[in-house]
């Protein structure tokens, strides 16, 4: 365990009656990083964080939050922490701007001018009641909350799953502003790009486990690239090679994904019928999800 | 019939969420006047001690205050009397919950925009959801009119005491039809439809209670009375709600088309751009869910305080024999006033009502849980705790400034006939307050429930209502004491006029206090969601 981190889990598992939630994950979070949290829906992502925030009781393993257990002492470690969660759900007959003051009183109090600027950043009616507002509109109460408070850790679950891309840059900037004041942010997302420009490292998770963890260069670097070239004549015994795969040669072109260990065979091969051109590229972040979410995909 | 296309599925959606909850209010109507027809039989057994508790009530006007006036001696004249009154306010109850259940409180969740994107007509659900609730008050009415002829009542009489009764559940179906359009959450719909219903029967009660008899026909719960049942039979009478139920729900049509999908018929004005100071920290927060809900119940009880208070005063002048002195005390339980055997019926009865708010305050504790609201609040520096403590709080806050506005308005009716303001007052408040420990009873045992059975923390209507059923209805079937003292409100000192005794009060303090810190203990230890 390291002293400046700020979530540590490690082996953490959780069962809802028979159905396995989390099968060993292990997630760290260091000081002022901003960290992502990747996964295909039900990969258990939501209870991870309701584990870190003492909602929900661990079956086995530790989760350590700023150091202590979020199931013995919430209230002293909320103190230091704001969170989004995924489905805001707000009070019918208190206005959004009641909310966020209440929500502030409830972490001890928040900073009003910061407060009054993120409301105009995020154009939020304050004046309206909480059943008035769409889904995005009530993200943005729950997101005021939290970047207006001093707190030094943010938990933001699927938090720009409801906003236009106008707010969705709004909310990148205020992320930013976050981390220059040195805040921790653990931030999971299905937006790729948002991901790619936040985050620091990530940590990939499936059915219940972590399945790598990093940043994105260190993810890309394990993973296939894909080449494309044009050749003289047509390649021969390209499909024999391990770690080939979407193999397609059409004449003398060739596009295919190659496992990093294989990459030296295949290059060896086209040298041998002679390279015209040649592109190599590392996978897409949307390739590279797809690789670690897909079961058909995976490489144990 | 477009506009109400695919309202067929809808019925057997409904009917199928409600497969628990329907056959119990059924249950709980047959049985009540199976039970009660059971019973009144054993207890007057022949001509002449029938004919004395006619007297006995029709000497009073008081004693009609709860169910009405008793004209004719047959078995099945009392058994209507006694059963009908409660019947239609059960019946009406069960509808209003139903009818906002399955429309409002759809459309404010947001479930029936995925349905009405269906090919479903404007009108589906609101069809789907009468047709459902009136054909529960249908078998309501029948099983009622089955089971008093079993019972051994006459059939004729027997269904015409069904239909009443369901007539009374028709004409509330179609009132919380419209209070659906009007309102804009399903609370608030269920709130108005049920203040309507306690006017109703506070001008049934009015007239039942004075020389004003044709007030019967300005309230439905009196208009069941009107039907005379095992007296006449007056099937005419039912066509009253039909009619109203008929407007009803032809308004609540017109109001729907034109109003937009999910708001009410109430303009929604802007709030507060910033929290008072009365709403921060987590005590404030459960302070704002509560306090419009907690005004209304106020206003309620002092009206009901009030009204019934003010008739104490003529039980004195009508008492003029001995015999009915006699029987109007074995009515009131024990007491040996009779006119503190009546006010304590009423002070009972508002214990029973705050018990009602009691426990519908700490199961907004579960709501809140289920609606992913506490998880933000839990997410704050806010222990569990302090978070279920503060809905607690206001129902134990709540339930007593409740029993003190009935007591103040019962004490204030009451002292300015009798011309005895203070002492009035004095009394009355102390009979009153004294209900308090059992109301925290029923509140301490639905945190029991939602601290070890989330899921089911509504079953904690179930001890409330066997207590109502044995503080009401228990002592006139001869129950047996034993089966009495199960309730915490049979329990109490019968105040005003009984010694107070410390004793009850402390061991009902000390069950719900245990009941409540094992709650509070169950709830820390569990997952929240």
């Amino acid at each position: 365990m390291n002293a400046t981190d700020v979530i540590d889990i490690s082996g953490l598992r959780k069962s809802f009656g028979r159905a396995q939630a989390l099968a060993g994950l292990d997630l760290r979070v260091p000081r002022g990083e901003v960290h992502g949290l990747l996964g295909p829906n039900g990969a258990g992502k939501s209870t991870t964080i309701r584990i870190l925030l003492g909602l929900l009781r661990s079956d086995g393993g530790s989760a350590a939050l700023f150091g202590g257990d979020p199931w013995k002492d919430p209230v002293t470690l909320h103190r230091r922490l704001a969170y989004v969660p995924g489905d805001v759900s707000l009070w019918p007959n208190l206005t959004g701007g009641e909310t966020i003051d209440l929500l502030g009183s409830l972490r001890g109090g928040l900073d009003k001018e910061r407060r009054d600027g993120l409301v105009a950043r995020f154009e939020l009616d304050p004046h309206k009641k909480g059943r008035a507002y769409s889904k995005g509109n009530r993200q943005k109460v729950a997101l005021v909350a939290a970047l207006a408070s001093e707190a030094e850790l943010l938990i933001l679950d699927e938090p720009t799953s409801g906003l236009d891309p106008l707010m969705e840059a709004v909310f990148r900037e205020c992320v930013a502003e976050a981390k220059e004041r040195g805040a921790t942010i653990l931030l999971s997302s299905h937006i790729l790009t948002e991901v790619e420009k936040l985050c620091d490292r990530v940590s990939i998770i499936r059915d219940g486990r972590t399945v790598d963890s990093g940043t994105l260069d260190e993810l890309r670097q394990f993973s296939r690239t894909t080449i494309n070239a044009r050749l003289s004549r047509p390649p021969v015994g390209l499909e024999t090679i391990d770690g080939v795969y979407a193999l397609k040669v059409d004449k003398d072109e060739v596009t295919c994904q190659v496992d990093p260990e294989a990459l030296e065979a295949v290059l060896r091969a086209l040298a041998d019928v002679g390279v015209r051109t040649l592109t190599s590229r590392p996978p897409t972040l949307e390739e590279l999800f797809l690789h670690y979410y897909s079961d058909s995909d995976t490489a144990e | 019939m477009s506009t109400v296309a695919g309202s067929r599925q809808l019925v057997r959606l409904a009917s199928r969420r409600d497969r628990i909850v329907l056959p119990i209010w059924l249950y709980v109507l047959a049985g009540l006047v199976g039970s009660s027809a059971y019973t009144i039989k054993g207890l007057y057994p022949d001509e002449a001690s029938r004919q004395s508790l006619v007297v006995a009530i029709g000497a009073v006007p008081t004693a009609g205050a709860l169910y009405g006036r008793l004209v004719d001696d047959s078995l099945g004249a009392i058994t209507a009397w006694r059963v009908g009154v409660l019947g239609g306010v059960i019946a009406a109850v069960m509808s209003i919950m139903l009818v906002s259940r399955h429309t409002r409180a759809e459309e404010q969740n947001g479930r029936h925009e995925l349905v009405a994107a269906g090919a479903v007509g404007r009108y589906a659900a609101l069809a789907a959801a009468l047709q459902l609730v009136v054909t529960a008050n249908l078998l309501a009415g029948v099983l009622i009119g089955a089971v008093a002829a079993v019972f051994g009542l006459p059939a004729a009489g027997s269904f015409a005491l069904g239909a009443a009764i369901a007539g009374s559940g028709l004409f509330f179906t179609g009132l919380a039809a419209v209070t659906a359009q009007v309102a804009e959450t399903s609370r608030g719909a269920n709130g108005l439809a049920l203040a309507f219903l306690g006017l109703f029967y506070l001008v049934r009660a009015a007239a039942d209670m004075s020389t004003f008899t044709w007030l019967l026909w300005c309230s439905p719960i009196g208009w069941l009375e009107q039907v005379r049942a095992f007296d006449g039979d007056r099937w005419w009478v039912l066509l009253l709600p039909v009619a109203g139920f008929a407007l009803s729900v032809a308004l609540a049509g017109y109001l729907s088309a034109r109003r937009d999908y999910g708001s009410g018929l109430l303009p929604v004005r802007p709030g507060p751009a910033y929290a008072g100071a009365d709403t921060r920290g987590v005590l404030g927060l459960a302070w704002r869910l509560h306090r419009g809900v907690l005004a209304g119940w106020m206003a309620g009880l002092f009206v009901a305080g009030a009204a019934f208070g003010s008739f104490a005063k003529d039980i004195d002048a009508f008492l003029d024999s001995a015999r009915v002195k006699k029987i109007m005390t074995q009515l009131g339980g024990g007491t040996q006033d009779p006119v503190d055997a009546y006010l304590w019926t009423i002070m009972a009865l508002c214990g029973l009502m705050a018990g009602a708010f009691a426990v519908s305050v700490v199961l907004r504790a579960r709501s809140e849980e289920a609606g992913g609201r506490a998880e933000v609040v839990l997410a704050g520096g806010v222990g569990r705790l302090r978070w279920a403590l503060s809905h607690l709080a206001v129902a134990a806050v709540g339930s007593a400034a409740l029993l003190a506005v009935a007591g103040f308005g019962a004490g204030l009716a009451d002292g300015l006939r009798t011309h005895d303001v203070s002492g009035a007052l004095g009394s009355l408040l102390g009979a009153a307050l004294v209900q308090w420990p059992a109301v925290m009873l029923v509140a301490a045992l639905a945190m029991l429930l939602f601290g070890l059975v989330p899921r089911y923390a509504n079953a904690a209507w179930a001890p409330f209502g066997l207590f109502v059923f044995l503080t009401l209805v228990g002592p006139e079937l001869n129950l047996g004491q034993v089966a009495l003292d199960f309730s915490p409100f049979s329990q109490l000192p019968r105040l005003p006029g009984a010694q107070l005794t410390a004793v009850p009060l402390l061991w009902i303090s000390a069950i719900a206090l245990a009941a409540a810190v094992a709650g509070l203990a169950a709830f820390r230890r569990r997952d929240v969601g």
